[in-house]
């Protein structure tokens, strides 16, 4: 019943049952991209609340929407309810409740910041935030000044939204450290705590500095040299005016090696935190350097990223062994060549092409090999593309199709698998490796239930589902699938199935076990044998997820032909049973509509009662067609018999007369 | 030699039909030499079965049979009167005279053969009566069959 109540609440302009537009109130502007609207708690109305809006096809954070608990994290807009909605225009959308911020969000136009203000309003409320967030096992991943809200000058800053998009997403490339920022944003999964202190630490200087360090390098170029001269010295390189304080606290908060950033804990005392020294061995530096493509490497680290981003390069010096040579000669270092040429050993005789790397997915393995063995911070990288392996569903989720396809192998050729087998400093091996199992039953499951579609829900929690069935209305959460296909069968033509691949998929990677039977025969929607599933499915669903009466979704079941009115055989039984259907598609319930459906006894009458009937009408046929053909001969046995007779009553005379002349 | 096999029997045949009409005609000339009044009697009360043997080609000929039957029903009684008064030409004219007589017996014939003709009709129809109620009771089953369980 809540389901639908958010439905038709939604259609009222109520959000998540209790959250209520408020025109009256404005909320301070996010950002272009995420428009928000002021909301009121019904039950608490002096509570300044906001809705954002959920992108289509952009998946919100699961892990912060599905971990929401009323205790309040400290100076994070956390987000407190999320459900179906209309937006101020009354157009319908996914939106997630969160407070509305404090105050207008940090302009980097106003000026540089002085110390004492960056560590009291920005580094103390910032490190105390994400402590908190560490321990509810969450990260942020979208600190930068604008996403920063404070009520007034010399006020503590709050956290800004993070919950609404992939982490990363609106980031700016430099806010990011360089072994995610060699990703996509979309790609780079959710980090950890240590990458939101690198991001801080970069808002910290860019307060600072009152502009973005490097505004106007790419992306590509920013990772590159940070790998190169390190990201502390690339980012405050020709800021004399930094502090020398706040330096020191930069200086460990934007180290490469995530482990060497201090932790938010350690930050809420800064002193110590400035004071701490970590000590980096430097990176082996090449007597010569290593061109790859138009990259030049002097480091193994900086190899890495060459290879990384020049892979047609890459593969031709991996397969003459440029790459062995220079590590040996130039970086003179053996045991790091030694590792690179097992692994490359493995993966020809894996394959059967002794001492070639050939086309198909070698090269690229072999790629991912390398920067792995030679980068063990670096990301998977995989034909060019970049990205951690919780970044891969929300990759895949906004990808066009031929980079699905590159993404797909990463599941197909257990890419995963093979890169936290060479990875040496993941601590999660046996983890990731139940990760790549799943992907890949998910991804060979047969049926709709499995493939591409199952994959990408599974790996994107809160994807909306992509049915053109549902018209547009968002579902996030399985719970609102059925009523929405319910609001849908207004306007559904009814001839068509109200199920296809994207609702199947989207149920197999929402539902809890227990749905294997109805899900794993799912194909094409159109057998026999498929039809009463489907009912069985939603009839499942609906009692699970408490949605309350379906009617309009009932008639669609039952006019598309999946209450399978065919199969019964009987006229009559199909007349009572229809009225029957009909009566319980008014009511809106499936499991009644199922149980009648499917009565097993009557429809075993039925099939017998047809059987019995067939060989009736064959027997009447062929009587008819023997009196037909039989005609002839019974009109020539008719005469035979009337002639005897006659002969019989001539003998009867002729006895009677001998009878009289016997006795006269 | 296979067409010569079958040739040898047809010709037994023919000659056991032939050695059947003379011994036929052998008796029809006893008959009619040593008891001409009886076959003067007997050939005239029952010509209308003579005609039927002769016209009769059915197989078993079933109106001869008829005719001659009812014909020798009524002629019973004239031959035995004619034989109680010693076969006279005289008893057989007296018989033959009474135009009674003759039309009875060839009523009797004609009812014979009237019955021959009359009654196949009457069976053939009650037959096909009877026929024809039988399939109408199955063709209505079979219609609601088809309309109950379909084609």
């Amino acid at each position: 019943m809540a389901a639908q109540t958010q439905q038709e609440q939604a259609k009222n302009g109520t959000i998540a049952g209790f959250y209520q537009r408020d025109p009256q109130r404005v909320v301070p502007a996010l950002s272009e991209a995420w428009p928000a609207f002021a909301v009121t708690d019904k039950r608490d109305p002096r509570r300044a609340l906001m809705a954002v809006r959920v992108r289509p096809g952009i998946p919100p954070r699961a892990r912060a929407l599905d971990n929401v608990d009323e205790t309040p994290v400290p100076n994070v807009l956390m987000p407190l309810a999320d459900g179906p909605g209309t937006d101020p225009s009354g157009q319908p959308g996914w939106f997630i409740i969160s407070p509305a911020p404090p105050g207008q969000s940090i302009s980097l136009a106003a000026g540089p910041w002085r110390e004492q203000e960056l560590i009291s309003c920005v580094l103390l409320p910032v490190a105390a935030a994400l402590e908190a967030l560490r321990e509810r096992g969450l990260t942020h991943r979208a600190i930068r000044p604008d996403n920063l809200f404070r009520v007034a000058a010399n006020q503590p800053v709050t956290l800004g939204p993070f919950w609404q998009a992939p982490p990363g997403t609106g980031q700016p490339a430099v806010a990011d450290p360089p072994f995610l920022g060699w990703c996509r944003p979309v790609a780079q999964g959710d980090g950890t705590i240590a990458d939101d202190v690198f991001a801080l630490g970069v808002t910290l200087l860019a307060l600072s500095m009152g502009k973005w360090p490097l505004a106007d390098v790419p992306a590509q170029e920013i990772v590159r040299r940070s790998l190169v001269h390190g990201s502390y010295a690339t980012l405050t390189a020709g800021y004399a005016g930094l502090p020398s304080y706040l330096g020191d606290l930069l200086r460990g908060m934007l180290a490469e090696d995530p482990d060497h950033r201090p932790s938010p804990a350690l930050l809420l005392d800064p002193l110590r935190a400035a004071a701490r020294r970590t000590t980096m061995r430097p990176p082996r530096r090449a007597q010569r350097p290593l061109e790859v493509g138009n990259a030049t490497a002097w480091t193994a680290r900086e190899l890495a990223f060459a290879l990384a981003t020049q892979p047609d390069a890459a593969g031709t010096l991996l397969r003459n062994g440029g790459v062995d040579r220079w590590m040996r000669r130039s970086l003179t270092d053996p045991a790091l060549a030694g590792k690179l040429e097992e692994s490359y050993g493995r993966l020809a005789a894996a394959a059967g092409v002794a001492g070639a790397a050939g086309g198909g997915v070698m090269a690229p393995m072999l790629l991912m090999r390398a920067v792995a063995i030679l980068e063990p911070l670096a990301p998977i990288v995989w034909r060019g593309e970049a990205l951690w392996p919780d970044g891969l569903g929300p990759a895949m989720a906004v990808a066009e199709p031929a980079m699905v396809a590159t993404l797909r192998e990463i599941v197909d050729e257990d890419v995963l698998t093979a890169w936290i087998g060479v990875n040496t400093r993941r601590t999660d091996a046996p983890a990731i490796i139940q990760l790549a199992r799943d992907w890949s039953i998910w991804l060979t499951t047969r049926g709709a239930s499995g493939g591409i579609n199952r994959l990408i829900y599974g790996l994107n929690p809160l994807l909306s589902c992509a049915s053109p069935l549902l018209a547009g209305r968002p579902v996030l959460r399985l719970a609102e699938l059925l009523p929405a296909l319910e609001a849908a069968s207004a306007k559904a033509d009814k001839r068509q199935p109200p199920v296809d691949g994207h609702i199947v998929a989207f149920i197999a990677a929402r539902a809890e076990q227990g749905m294997k039977a109805e899900l794993s025969g799912l194909n094409g929607f159109i057998s026999e044998q498929e039809r009463p599933l489907v009912l069985r499915l939603f009839s499942r669903l609906q009692s699970r997820q408490d949605c309350g009466p379906l009617p309009g979704l009932a008639a669609w079941l039952h006019e598309s032909g999946f209450t399978g009115m065919d199969r019964w055989k009987s006229r009559s039984n199909r007349g009572t049973i229809g009225k029957r259907i009909a009566a319980l598609v008014a009511t809106g319930q499936l499991a009644p509509l199922l149980a009648a459906v499917e009565d097993a006894s009557a429809l075993a009458a039925d099939a017998a009662g047809a059987a019995s009937a067939a060989a009736r009408r064959e027997g009447l046929k062929q009587r008819l067609e023997d009196s037909e053909k039989r005609a002839p001969e019974r009109m020539t046995e008719a005469r035979r018999l009337a002639h005897d007779i006659a002969a019989g009553a001539g003998l009867l005379a002729l006895m009677g007369a001998a009878v009289k002349l016997a006795f006269h | 030699m296979a067409s010569k096999a079958p040739a040898r029997p047809q010709v037994r045949a023919k000659s056991g039909m032939g050695s059947m009409i003379w011994l036929q005609g052998m008796v029809c000339g006893a008959v009619l030499t040593f008891a001409t009044p009886a076959a003067l009697v007997g050939g005239t009360l029952l010509a209308p079965a003579l005609l039927a043997l002769v016209a009769d080609r059915e197989p078993g000929r079933p109106i001869f049979r008829a005719v001659a039957l009812f014909g020798g029903a009524v002629s019973l009684e004239p031959l035995w009167h004619l034989c109680l008064s010693g076969d006279s030409m005289t008893t057989a004219l007296e018989i033959l005279s009474d135009p009674t007589m003759l039309a009875f017996a060839w009523v009797a014939s004609a009812f014979g053969w009237a019955l021959c003709e009359v009654l196949p009709v009457l069976m053939e129809n009650a037959g096909k009566f009877a026929e024809a109620s039988r399939v109408a009771g199955w063709k209505a089953e079979l219609k609601r069959i088809e309309e109950e369980w379909g084609e």
